[in-house]
C-alpha cells in the first residue's frame, strides 16, 4: 500500500503481494488508504499479542518444565533406591536382588 | 555429600536404574544427606504454579482466587487423607500440569479466528503439555501400585520393599501457590 507522487498529485496503490492495484486519488483513495492503515494496525496488534502470548507461555513453561523434570527425577530416584527399576521407560519392576524392608 | 547438579543427579539415577551398584549406593547417600531436596523441588513447583496462575488469571483477583481454590480442591482429591511425600510430589506435578493444560486449551479456544500459524503453534503446545500431563498421572498410579500401603497384600516372603522417603519430613512438604 503506498502513495505515489506524480507532479503535484498523489495516487494511491494497493498491493496484494503479486501486483499493484491503482486506486487513484481523491476521497476514494483517501478512504482506501485509511482502511488499509487500520487493517495494518490491527494485524500488527494481533502479531504483537501473539508474540506476547508466546513469550508468556515460554516463561511459564520453563518454570513448569524445571519443576516437572526435577520432580520426575526425584520420584525415579526414590523408586530406584527402593529396589525398583524400569527398562526404557516401561513399567516399574522390582529388582530380583533388591534389598527389602526398611531402606533407612 | 552435597547435592549434585541437575545433570549429574539425573545421570546418577539413570545409572542406578541400569543396575550399577556403586551408583545406587551413591544415590542413597545423596538422598539421605540432602533431605532438603524435597523442599527445593517443592519450591520449584510453587514458582511454576504461581507463574501459571498469574498467566491464566491476569489482574483479575476473583479469577485468581477461584483458580487457587480449584487447585486446592484438586490437590486434596488426588492426595487422599495421608499422602506420602512421594505421592504429594507426584500430585503437585499433576496439579501444575493440569493448570498448564487448561491454559493452553483456553488459548486454543480463543484462536478460532486466528491464523493457521498460530493454531499450529497452539496445537504443538497442547501436544507437549498433554503428554507431560499423562506421564504425571501415570507416575502417580505407578507410585500407588508399588506402594505397600495401597497395593494388594503380599506374602511377607516376597519382601516387597517399602517406598519410604529418605529424610523427608512432614514439614518439608512442597510449598505451592495454594499454601498447602
Amino acid at each position: 500500500m503506498s502513495w505515489k507522487q506524480r507532479g503535484s498529485k498523489r495516487y494511491y496503490y494497493r498491493s496484494d503481494g503479486r501486483k499493484k492495484h491503482y486506486l487513484g486519488r481523491g476521497e476514494a483513495a483517501d478512504c482506501a488508504a485509511a482502511l488499509d492503515a487500520a487493517k495494518r494496525t490491527e494485524r500488527e496488534q494481533a502479531s504483537a499479542d501473539r508474540e506476547l502470548t508466546r513469550r508468556q507461555f515460554l516463561v511459564a513453561d520453563r518454570a513448569v518444565r524445571s519443576f516437572v523434570d526435577m520432580a520426575a527425577t526425584l520420584i525415579d530416584a526414590t523408586l530406584v533406591t527402593a529396589g525398583y527399576y524400569r527398562h526404557d521407560r516401561g513399567a516399574w519392576r522390582r529388582r530380583k536382588n533388591a534389598a527389602t524392608g526398611d531402606l533407612k | 555429600m552435597t547435592l549434585p547438579s541437575r545433570e549429574e543427579f539425573t545421570k546418577l539415577v539413570q545409572s542406578a536404574n541400569d543396575g550399577d551398584g556403586q551408583s545406587l549406593k551413591q544415590l542413597r547417600v545423596v538422598l539421605e544427606e540432602n533431605p532438603d531436596v524435597w523442599r527445593q523441588i517443592g519450591d520449584l513447583g510453587g514458582h511454576a504454579e504461581i507463574a501459571l496462575v498469574t498467566l491464566v488469571a491476569g489482574p483479575d483477583a476473583l479469577a485468581r482466587e477461584s483458580i487457587v481454590l480449584k487447585l486446592k480442591e484438586l490437590r486434596s482429591q488426588l492426595s487422599g487423607p495421608s499422602p506420602s511425600p512421594l505421592e504429594r510430589l507426584a500430585v503437585d506435578r499433576i496439579v501444575t500440569l493440569y493448570l498448564q493444560v487448561q491454559y493452553v486449551d483456553t488459548l486454543s479456544g480463543g484462536s478460532l479466528e486466528a491464523n493457521p500459524q498460530r493454531q499450529n503453534q497452539i496445537v504443538r503446545w497442547q501436544d507437549q503439555v498433554s503428554r507431560r500431563y499423562n506421564l504425571a498421572i501415570k507416575s502417580l498410579l505407578d507410585i500407588r501400585r508399588l506402594s505397600p500401603a495401597t497395593s494388594k497384600p503380599v506374602e511377607p516372603a516376597s519382601g516387597r520393599p517399602e517406598l519410604r522417603v529418605f529424610g523427608a519430613e512432614a514439614d518439608a512438604a512442597p510449598k505451592t501457590a495454594t499454601g498447602t
